[in-house]
């Protein structure tokens, strides 16, 4: 297996859409390998998403994901271990139904469920990684920016919003 | 009672695959001081190779990834890459082990991974090495770099060095946990199972490493021509539990089919997958809750029987596999676009080194118990993954109990 | 808090693998005007020696000072930056290694506006994070160098036997009257071939010499388990006195029962028919009657009610069939089996010399279990030959079932003081592949037949292993609780609770995976409190939290707060 990683192939770039910015949530134990494989290997990947490396994904919170809206940005993912692969006695199961739990709130205050977007498992398949990325990205580059309306409506649904 | 008779010597670990790695994490936080070797430039052993692990059906990588982390990165732990141990000698209660190190060419520890020495390479003998390798850095292959030194010039943090050569060195231990593991063996002698007449005759390892995720085909299920296969075929016991190659069950295949097969179905349910068997082995930890899950649903088929003869077709159309049907007692033959030969694995032990030879019994594998050295692992007796783990703790206590009086 | 935190910021061009795609003078810029930023300089490899140095030395407070790095991923040479810091003695809290090469420059490398805005995204976020961070809670453990072994049967008694040997005082309690377990039913034990006294005597015997650095508690019941790794307090009963001790380990080898066929292949009302137990006995009693014998494998178990595979009983049978070919060699033996579970090469050779000596083996199918037939004593079996698919009458004397190991009836109250799981058949769940013996409760280890059902060669080399386990917890003296783990030199960060806003819900309590989360009185009210020697710093517990109160804090929700304004901060 030798192979000169150099991704050459899809060199694209994501005009449309660039100004949303994604916020992605990987666990330190998976998904950031992944990602971090996907940087070895070069593959090309659209710029809007920003990593944010934590111990678990069950340290993310709904209230997280919450501020994220409010704060501007217009998708959020949360990626983390296999289900049943999780290195803290499988506290990521709990937070996979938590999670599922929000989309449904997301959609009954105007911010589309499918802003967020989870996914378990990617640490040694970093192709994986790099096209649910790639995928999540241009599906919010294809939505409009969250409206101003539901911004503010679950910033005043968010209990710790902007009392700081 | 410890005997710590006079100085702390440290003790030496042979091979970087999960036992090897387990003993040496168990040893260095019990407060030893180890030296890891390896014959590859990286940790990780065979386990490394694998895409997945039965039974949990996770990544082989993660797991194993972590505690080469762990390791590389434990105060205690001095790592040797690309060397083999040479010789042991007993003098006066410690070990005195001769090591040659391969020459690196690429020094990690300022190997950037920029990776501009791979185009400037006029023979292609750099490449970005193991996947799974950590830390990564690039790896030239010392068999097909000409020394030209076109690489040299061109990387920015001066990390390389071709003049680079075997290196002996040699180390006083305490004691050595043997954990060599295993390797994949060539069968074609056993003419029968037609290895090397056929590309996608395949070992199983082979297939592992053409199937995975991180593989050539990302995961994707093809024949080594890239085309998609509609059958395959997985023999069991090919080369084990055989008098003429390995008498011994090499343990661990069992459950590999079973896994292999239903990731296969998991990917291309399209593709019929029969494994050919002689007793389905699936007494571990959970491992029969495996086998129903995958069994259970009917999808892969389950054959007992050990097939006669594995040959290729004339026109190329596919590998004929006869067996016998034990209920008509009558030869049949089917046709299969794929065929996986599991079960050859033998122990892998320090090669050329005439003074260890005794450590082995008549089959291959390293025998219990000697003065200050304890197997584990594979080399001593064919296991899966979690007894290879349990083997080394047991065999790290040794260390600490001075060997000696212990039973088997 | 930690807001007044200065932080110093070195960008990494690692010799434009960076710099070629990233506009580091903008990034420079930008970052230069930015609160809590106090310095700024981009050098060409930071993973290096020579800038390494550079770096430390512009840390003059390691405590008031944080230490933003924009350089490659953790994985990458992160890692290694940190652990060189850290030998300077800059604690690996403080540095925060952004990640702006395989997460920004290599990815984004046709893009290079926009890989400068995220850079510039990413390095606001980790001055956010560094600035928002505070120092966690810390204890010192020192462990007791005692260790509770519950079970004395081959894997308690080899553990028990290991640990005294290092000098480690060990506890050893069991509910039999006398040690050995299962094997003091049994005449001989395979594959070693050889009596259930000659294999544990040597053991025994360093455990019985051992002038009280074992003590052993036969007969005795177990009442309560409290604390965490390093510390543990156990108190159960043995004759009429009751025992409190402290233990910085525990070993659960608690073995199994061994099943009953209930009433299966009509055993106990046939003459006959026989379990593997009730064969024993007759052969410690010497009196084998009858030369044909047919054992049949799998008696409940490998079936819908126990769906799993006892893992031991072939190599039992085969023991036994040798056995009685032992007493009369021309005694005609069948083994009646669905798969011959031999797996390596001592097991397998067992297997083959049983074939040799003349045990006959005949394999029948799931669906079509062998019949035993006769009117007060058993006359024959049928059965129906899978592989050559024809009914087959065998004569026979005796019938022996075997029948699997399953987890002791009490298996779920020892769970529950131990913090253990147990999976769906019963038995002791443990951590991963690469950490059998280990259980979700560090400092609890688990092995031999509570976890699985083994022969008692592995259950002694389990009972070695956790006893190596255990060791390595005890014997290292006093360790920070982030550092008191068998499987990790470091845990990320513990969490905390203020305990003025906790209002006492429970939620925590509810959710940690470690049950490190513990409702207890403060000043009149039940507030959540955190073992820090449990608590692992997943951060389930902040999830669920419903106002704040619980923290990690290295990772606070005001941190993450910050992080994602600083996703925002430009371009909006």
């Amino acid at each position: 297996m030798t192979d000169r990683t150099e991704d050459s192939g899809n060199i694209q770039v994501v005009l449309e859409g660039a100004g949303r910015k994604i916020v992605v949530f990987a666990c330190t134990w998976c998904a950031l390998i992944g990602a971090d494989g996907a940087g070895k290997k070069r593959i090309s990947l659209p710029a809007t998403f920003r990593v944010i490396p934590v111990e678990c994904i069950s340290r993310v919170e709904a209230d997280a994901v919450i501020r994220a809206f409010t704060s501007g940005i217009d998708g959020v993912a949360v990626m983390g271990c296999h289900l049943g692969g999780c290195r803290h006695n499988g506290a990521n199961l709990r937070s996979a139904r938590k999670l599922e739990l929000l989309k449904p709130l997301l959609d009954t205050v105007g911010i589309d469920s499918r802003r967020l977007f989870t996914s378990y498992g990617t640490a040694h398949e970093y192709h994986q990684f790099a096209q649910a990325i790639e995928s999540f990205c241009s599906q919010i580059g294809e939505m409009p920016p969250v409206s101003a309306w539901s911004r503010s409506f679950v910033r005043a649904m968010s209990a710790r919003g902007e009392n700081e | 009672m410890t005997k710590d008779s006079k100085v702390q010597l440290p003790v030496l670990v042979a091979g970087g695959g999960v036992a090897g790695i387990s003993a040496a994490l168990d040893l260095a936080r019990a407060g030893k001081t180890v030296h890891l070797i390896e014959r590859k430039a990286s940790l990780g052993g065979q386990v490394a190779s694998l895409d997945k692990l039965y039974p949990t059906d996770h990544c082989a990588f993660c797991p194993l990834w972590t505690e080469i982390r762990s390791c590389v990165l434990h105060k205690n732990i001095v790592l040797h890459t690309l060397t083999e141990i040479r010789t042991v000698e007993e003098i006066d209660g410690s070990l005195e082990v001769r090591l040659a190190q391969s020459p690196r060419y690429i020094d990690a520890s300022r190997c950037i991974l920029c990776g501009r020495c791979v185009p400037k390479c006029p023979v292609s003998a750099i490449s970005s090495g193991p996947e799974h390798a950590y830390p990564q850095t690039y790896v030239i292959d010392p068999q097909a770099c000409t020394r030209c030194g076109d690489c040299v010039d061109i990387c920015p943090t001066a990390a390389i060095d071709i003049t680079g050569e075997l290196s002996q060195s040699t180390i006083l231990a305490g004691e050595i946990i043997w954990a060599t593991g295993f390797q994949d063996v060539d069968i074609s002698p056993l003419e029968d199972y037609g290895y090397g007449t056929h590309p996608n005759i395949l070992t199983s390892l082979e297939f592992e490493e053409l199937t995975a995720e991180s593989g050539v085909n990302k995961g994707a299920i093809l024949t080594r021509n890239g085309a998609k296969p509609k059958r395959i075929a997985f023999i069991q016991c090919a080369g084990a539990r055989d008098l003429r190659l390995f008498p011994y069950c090499s343990a661990v295949c069992c459950m590999h089919a079973l896994k292999q097969a239903q990731w296969v179905k998991r990917r291309s349910p399209e593709i019929e997958c029969t494994i050919f068997y002689t007793d389905l082995r699936a007494e571990g930890r959970h491992y029969y809750t495996y086998y129903l899950r995958e069994i259970g649903s009917g999808a892969i088929e389950l054959l007992r029987s050990r097939p006669g003869l594995i040959y290729t077709l004339p026109d190329g159309s596919g590998i004929a596999v006869t067996y016998e049907d034990t209920s008509t007692q009558k030869r049949l033959i089917r046709v299969y676009d794929m065929v996986v030969l599991n079960g050859a694995l033998k122990p892998s032990l320090t090669s050329g080194q005439p003074d260890l030879a005794g450590l082995t019994d008549e089959e291959g594998l390293m025998k219990g118990s000697y003065s200050r050295m304890y197997p584990c692992g594979f080399c001593r007796e064919p296991m899966d993954v979690e007894a290879s783990v349990v083997q080394a703790s047991a065999a790290s206590l040794e260390v600490f109990l001075g060997g000696s009086s212990h039973g088997k | 808090m930690g807001n007044d935190r200065s932080i110093r910021c070195f960008l990494c061009r690692c010799h434009g693998e960076i710099s070629r795609v990233i506009d580091l003078d903008e990034v420079a810029r930008a970052l230069k005007s930015h609160p809590g930023v106090r310095s700024l300089d981009v050098r060409n490899s930071l993973c290096l020696e020579e800038d390494m140095d550079v770096l430390a030395s512009r840390v003059e407070d390691p405590d008031a000072t944080g230490l933003v790095l924009g350089a490659c991923s953790l994985y990458a040479r992160g890692d290694r930056i940190r652990t060189a810091l850290e030998e300077k003695g800059i604690s690996p809290d403080t540095v925060e290694v952004v990640d702006i090469r395989e997460g920004c420059s290599w990815i984004h490398h046709g893009q290079p506006r926009e890989a400068t805005t995220k850079a510039i995204d990413l390095l606001r976020m980790g001055v956010a994070l560094q600035r928002h961070r505070e120092n966690p809670d810390e204890v010192m453990v020192d462990p007791v160098r005692e260790v509770f072994v519950l079970g004395a049967g081959p894997a308690g008694i080899s553990a028990a036997a290991s640990l005294v040997r290092l000098g480690v005082r060990v506890h050893l309690l069991d509910r039999a009257k006398s040690p050995g377990g299962l094997l003091n039913l049994v005449k001989r034990i395979a594959p070693e071939d050889v009596t259930s006294d000659e294999y544990l005597s040597q053991k025994q015997q360093t455990i019985f010499a051992s002038n009280g650095g074992v003590s052993h508690y036969p007969g005795a019941k177990l009442i309560s388990a409290h604390g965490s790794a390093g510390d543990f307090t156990i108190s159960f009963s043995s004759g009429k006195t009751e025992h409190a001790i402290r233990v910085g380990a525990v070993i659960v080898a608690t073995g199994a029962k061994i099943l009953m066929p209930d009433g299966l292949y009509r055993h106990g009302n046939l003459e006959g028919v026989l379990t593997g137990i009730e064969l024993e006995r007759r052969f410690k009693a010497g009196q084998l009657e009858g030369n044909r014998v047919v054992f049949i494998q799998c008696v409940g178990v490998r079936d819908r009610k126990r769906p799993y595979c006892s893992a031991i009983c072939c190599i039992v049978s085969l023991k036994q069939a040798c056995q009685v070919l032992d007493v009369d060699p021309q005694a005609e033996v069948f083994v009646l089996h669905r798969d011959i579970m031999c797996p390596g090469s001592v097991l397998e050779k067992y297997y083959r010399d049983a074939m040799a000596r003349g045990v006959r083996f005949l394999r029948y199918e799931q669906d079509r279990p062998p019949v035993v037939l006769g009117d007060e004593n058993v006359d024959s079996v049928e059965v129906y030959d899978a592989l050559t698919s024809e009914m087959r009458r065998i004569k026979a004397d005796l019938v022996v079932l075997s029948t699997p190991l399953a987890p002791h009836d009490d298996a779920g109250r020892i769970a529950e003081l131990f913090g253990l799981n147990r999976d769906e058949h019963g038995f002791y769940e443990v951590r991963t592949l690469m950490h059998p013996l280990e259980t979700k409760r560090e400092g609890v280890f688990v092995c031999g037949s509570a976890r699985w059902p083994v022969l008692g060669r592995s259950a002694v080399l389990q009972g070695e292993a956790a006893a190596m386990k255990a060791y390595e917890l005890i014997s290292r003296g006093t360790l920070a609780a982030s550092r008191l783990s068998t499987y990790r030199e470091r845990k990320f960060s513990l969490a905390r609770v203020d305990h003025e806003a906790c209002t006492g819900c429970g939620n925590c309590v509810a959710v940690c995976p470690y049950d490190a989360c513990s409702l207890e009185k403060k000043e009149g009210a039940l507030k959540s409190t955190v073992n820090l020697i449990r608590c692992s710093g997943c951060g389930s517990c902040v999830s669920v939290c419903p106002n704040g109160s619980i923290q990690l804090p290295g990772h606070s929700a005001m941190a993450i707060g910050e992080m994602l304004k600083a996703v925002c901060e430009q371009g909006s």
